[in-house]
């Protein structure tokens, strides 16, 4: 699955516990992506090999993807986040809890929707088994572009229905400006002269380049 | 929407949740690490079908709320 689709199912799944907390349920949906923050990895390798892609995906990529941050020990951790930075003592529990289970749906969501070639390591230090499923449907094939989609339409419904929206994830600001562009239309547009017509515009090449470039890049998962 | 869709949604949902964590954390060791072990697949693509329908009913049950 795609990043953006791991971040709003998490977002979508914290809500639908009933996290009421605007900032917890910011945590649960970041708690959903940070597997994926081995993608630094390759960054950084690309840097270093001259944006040689070739070199940076076999000596870098290929082996760290999915290892270290694709498992319990990784789940743990996001769990020990989560409990720091969560609103309220009476909270930290349950929101730890549901970022430990947002992050191991990542784990499951990889396995099903990450391809055949990117098995995770579940048990990772203590056991090197890799898993995963050799009809695993890649990255790019139309369930995980089906599944995007509905994450898609699902946040303008949400900002419509309810005055909150997973843009939440990038803070109050984002949320207020998202709803009050897709509940007000283009007299929203009007009012800032323009510049919400810019930043949609933005957003949407934001979006479109953070799915597309995996595929171009080629790391998968 | 009938009040008792939202409850069996969640109860679906948190059975869907508890069968992912045992499917990637249990599953490779406790049965079987084969890739195409048929009975994983058929397990694996009905708890997603039912983790992604429960959550959809209740992302939509959220949104009617008064």
């Amino acid at each position: 699955m795609q990043g953006p689709s791991h971040l709003l199912v998490s977002w979508y799944y914290a809500d639908a516990s009933g996290v009421d907390s605007a900032r917890d349920r910011r945590i649960v949906a970041w708690a959903g992506l940070a597997p994926d923050i081995d993608v630094l990895a390759y960054i950084v390798a690309l840097a270093w090999y001259r944006l040689d892609q070739d070199l940076a995906f076999e000596n870098i990529w290929r082996v760290v993807h999915h290892r270290y941050t694709h498992g319990l020990a990784f789940v743990l951790l996001t769990g020990v986040v989560a409990w720091a930075v969560a609103s309220g003592r009476d909270r930290r529990w349950r929101v730890a809890w549901l970022a430990m289970l947002a992050s191991a749906i990542h784990n499951f969501f990889d396995i099903v929707a990450g391809g055949p070639t990117w098995p995770v390591y579940p048990l990772w230090p203590v056991s090197d088994l890799g898993w995963s499923a050799s009809w695993s449907w890649s990255i790019g094939e139309w369930p995980n572009l089906v599944i995007l989609a509905l994450c898609f339409a699902g946040a303008f419904a949400y900002a419509k229905f309810t005055g909150r929206s997973p843009l939440e994830c990038f803070g109050a600001r984002a949320d207020a400006w998202f709803v009050r562009v897709v509940r007000e239309g283009s007299t929203a547009e009007r009012g800032s002269g323009g510049v919400s017509r810019w930043i949609i515009w933005a957003a949407v090449a934001l979006i479109v380049a953070a799915v597309l470039a995996p595929l171009v890049l080629r790391p998968g998962g | 929407m009938n009040k008792g869709l939202p409850a069996l949604a969640r109860w679906l949902l948190g059975l869907s949740v508890a069968a992912m964590v045992a499917l990637t954390f249990i599953w490779p060791f406790a049965l079987s690490p084969d890739p195409a072990d048929p009975r994983f697949r058929i397990a694996a693509i009905a708890t997603f079908i039912v983790f992604l329908g429960s959550l959809a009913a209740l992302v939509v049950a959220r949104q009617r709320r008064p």
